[in-house]
């Protein structure tokens, strides 16, 4: 058996995709062998590390997609980061051009590449509504067989899924069932009390990134690519919201929620969104698929989160094309 | 009512984890409540809301994590404080001790140079390639993993012929090797029978009965469930027989699978002309006429096909018959279902076990409908609307996307169990047990609570529900197979002998 020192000469890794956050960063730093950050996290397929800004940016194994702040690896050679000697707090520094985690493993540069998909837009009209009518039928089977319990799907099924029998949901699903209507019925009435049922939803559930953070996460995301204003202003009252407000939860789910703020997306969250309000869209299953397989519970309600924001943004849901939202977003203010 | 919070800080654990230590906590009888979660303002007010908040949490931050409990006594907290610590001081334990777990396959075989059998188990799309590095070093193979294309496939078996090493798989769950189980196998006798398999529960059903008629196996080998298609042309059933022709110990040969490609039974076949051994040919809905013209012995069901190595290995079958005790059984369950229950529905973890089961009932019951079905009108499409006779195969992807295997996790068939009980035409729900290695750790006694519920719901409802079971497992198995057939008949379960007789229960039943 080699030694340590030995095994860890090996884990070379290198960088097979980064998005522009990540990018972003890399090129701001402009100094030699200097700490760029500390390790937050570790775990089988992902670690995260830290910047001096409190930002979380992950390095990520190839087979997960491409992600916001993230760096996508060519592994060979170890399929689990845990093998390798990784604290939590060890630093992270940048020398002779490649990233490295002292005496675990360095990720070397050569042949990144920048993953900058194009920006989806999704208009609001009826050929986008009949579509997306359409494919929220595979959706609703597929959550309904496939979709992970103990989150915002007992929310979904109960208000959505058309099912008069559902299992006995756990407190947690009764409260995101009961705090994500008042949400939704305040936005779409433009009721007060928007910013207290919001906020109600930040940080509550199980895992690294509580199921209402997701379900927020993917609504924020799909409200990102809908090109109305009546749309873009409710999405930026729930970005003031989120922005003014001191939120609890976890590093790592906050920074899931600012990147949607900012309009970053991942891969296959995009993916999934593109697939339901396309026609003839073959792969839809596969799709949704691949998002429900993101995380224990996450994909699942992220996944919920989207085609919520669909509803309201194809105004299926709600009433914004009632509603004089720009008058009321003015007046708010 | 005892309400305690354990507070980790500053401590990650994936999220798998968490859910398995939530569900694990659950499961102790006598812990009302269990919530494992990070330590956020909403977590926390849920935790008031819930009368679990304890001193400890206020002082929490958001990345720390908190296991709260609420248990009907200290006695049933301490045992579940224990499971806690038990849980994540292993899953840290884990995380060490796996810097020593060899990462690759060069490192593996710097580790142990003596092996001769790699199991390779990582995403399909990189197990070919370790498949190949394995069998560059004279390993045989076996390759739990799946998504590894046809073409991959013939190219590993090939190659594998070439080198007259065994490539067992893509996605082989089961198989023992010299009397060691691999994956998801059941620990028996070691002897003379040798079996070879396209179908993993179906290699598993029949080493069972085997054992259970007192037979000793010598080896069973996979082959993975696409071997015998045109494509690959049957390369490891027909090495698998080869060896097993050649090894010392196997004095009977079975082979077990759907019906071949017509061209892969003519291959296979011919070689059974030669083989001086016995051979009983399984081939679940085939037609013996073939397998009969070169003297081989042919088997319809996988009952029979143990049955008939049995004899064949010269052991005096020694099962005593319950037919008279299951008919009065039978009689009495008729009578227990009103008229509008007419319908069966089979909720089964073993795929092949599903797919004998349909293979029976189709001749018994009209309009029966699976997921496994190949046949378009008998196939099940919408699996969110199931109606009449139906048996469903619940380990299939449809099922386990994001979740363990049910022979692992057996909740996706607790949901189920409920759902099916609650329509009102049902009248007979069966369910199979997989007992051994890789198996859930006690699969009756997690799925019990389900039948009472289901039952007590029907009950209200005016109904009665029929519950027949049926364990696959021997008497070596780790689950303890007297228990789970105690528990079973306890909670007023029918228990058959085999596969195939539950499966002609129900047609009885419902007939």
């Amino acid at each position: 058996m080699n030694s340590q020192a030995e095994r860890s000469k090996r884990a070379v890794c290198f960088a097979l995709s980064l998005d522009t956050g990540f990018n972003s960063f890399l090129n701001s730093i402009k100094k030699e062998a200097v700490m760029i950050g500390q390790v937050h996290s570790v775990f089988k397929r992902v670690v995260n590390f830290q910047d001096h800004n409190q930002q979380i940016y992950s390095i990520l194994q190839r087979d997960i997609d491409n992600q916001p702040y993230s760096i996508r690896v060519d592994q060979s050679g170890f399929d689990n980061f845990l093998e390798l000697p990784i604290s939590v707090g060890q630093a992270v520094i940048i020398k002779n051009g490649s990233l490295e985690i002292k005496g675990a493993f360095i990720i070397k540069f050569e042949q990144r590449e920048l993953w900058e998909p194009e920006k989806l837009k999704i208009y609001p009209d009826q050929t986008t509504v009949s579509l997306f009518k359409k494919n929220i039928k595979i959706y609703n089977k597929c959550l309904l067989l496939s979709g992970v319990n103990g989150g915002g799907k007992y929310y979904y099924l109960r208000n959505h899924g058309h099912l008069k029998r559902l299992s006995t949901p756990s407190h947690l699903e009764k409260e995101l069932d009961r705090r994500i209507g008042s949400f939704l019925f305040k936005l779409n009435n433009q009721a007060k009390g928007l910013k207290d049922s919001i906020l109600s939803i930040i940080g509550l559930g199980n895992g690294l990134t509580p199921a209402g953070d997701d379900f927020i996460s993917g609504f924020i995301s799909v409200l990102n690519l809908i090109q109305e204003p009546k749309v873009s202003l409710t999405l930026q009252q729930i970005k003031e919201i989120l922005k003014n407000n001191d939120l609890s939860t976890t590093e790592l789910s906050l920074t899931m929620i600012r990147a949607s703020l900012e309009g970053r997306i991942s891969e296959n969250l995009k993916d999934l969104i593109g697939g339901l309000v396309d026609s003839e869209d073959l792969h839809l299953v596969h799709k949704i698929k691949q998002v429900f397989s993101m995380g224990f519970s996450s994909g699942t309600d992220l996944s919920i989160g989207v085609v919520i924001g669909l509803m309201y943004g194809l105004d299926i849901l709600g009433k914004w094309r009632q509603i004089d939202v720009i008058k009321n977003y003015y007046q708010k203010k | 009512m005892l309400s305690k919070t354990i507070i980790k800080k500053n401590e990650y654990y994936d999220s798998v984890t968490l859910m398995s230590l939530s569900s694990k906590l659950s499961d102790i009888e006598g812990v009302e409540e269990a919530v494992v979660a990070m330590a956020t303002k909403m977590n926390k007010e849920l935790l008031a809301a819930t009368g679990m908040f304890t001193a400890g949490v206020e002082q929490c931050g958001d990345n720390d994590l908190i296991i709260a409990i609420k248990a009907i006594s200290g006695e049933r907290y301490e045992q579940a404080f224990k499971l806690v610590e038990e849980f994540l001081t292993s899953t840290t334990k884990q995380k060490k001790r796996k810097e020593q777990v060899p990462a690759t396959m060069t490192s593996a075989l710097e580790t142990m140079p003596e092996a001769n059998l790699a199991i390779i188990s990582v995403p399909g799309e990189y197990a070919a390639r370790e498949a190949r590095t394995a069998l560059d070093n004279g390993l045989h193979v076996m390759i739990f993993s799946n998504n590894v294309t046809i073409e991959q496939e013939k190219a590993l078996k090939e190659y594998g012929r070439e080198k007259n090493l065994l490539v067992m798989g893509p996605d082989c769950g089961t198989a023992v090797i010299n009397n060691i189980g691999l994956c998801f196998a059941n620990k028996v006798k070691k002897g003379n029978i040798g079996l070879v398999s396209a179908s993993g529960t179906g290699l598993q059903e029949v080493m069972v009965l085997i054992d259970k008629f007192g037979g000793t196996i010598s080896q069973a080998i996979g082959t993975g469930g696409r071997d015998l298609r045109e494509e690959i042309g049957g390369i490891m059933m027909i090495q698998g027989l080869k060896a097993l022709w050649q090894d010392d110990l196997t004095e009977v040969i079975v082979l077990i699978s759907k019906p071949p490609a017509k061209s892969v039974e003519v291959a296979i076949l011919s070689i059974l002309k030669d083989i001086k051994k016995p051979v009983v040919v399984c081939f679940i809905n085939g037609n013996p006429v073939e397998t009969e013209k070169v003297g081989a012995v042919f088997a319809d069901s996988l009952e029979a096909a143990a049955k008939k190595a049995v004899k064949l290995a010269g052991i005096k079958e020694q099962v005593a018959s319950n037919k008279e005790e299951l008919a009065q059984i039978i009689v009495a369950a008729k009578k227990r279902l009103n008229k509008e229950q007419r319908f069966l529905r089979g909720l089964f973890c073993g795929g092949t076990l599903c797919a004998e089961a349909l293979y029976i009932l189709r001749k018994h019951l009209a309009g029966v409908k699976s997921n496994v079905a190949e046949k378009g009108e008998d196939k099940i499409l919408d699996l969110t609307k199931v109606e009449g006779n139906v048996l469903l195969d619940l380990g299939d992807d449809q099922f386990t996307l994001g979740r363990p295997h049910p022979m692992i996790d057996p909740v996706v068939r607790l949901e189920r169990i409920a759902r099916e009980a609650n329509d009102q035409s049902v009248g007979v729900i069966l369910l199979d047990f997989e007992l051994g290695f890789g198996s859930h750790q006690d699969p009756v006694g997690i799925t019990i609570p389900a039948i009472i519920k289901a039952k007590e719901n029907a009950a209200q409802a005016g109904r009665h529900i029929i519950f027949i079971g049926y364990i696959c497992g021997t008497k070596q198995d780790r689950q303890n197979y007297d228990e789970q057939k105690a528990k079973l008949k306890a909670a007023g379960v029918i228990v058959a002998a085999s596969n195939i007789e539950a499966a002609k229960i129900a047609a009885k039943i419902l007939s």
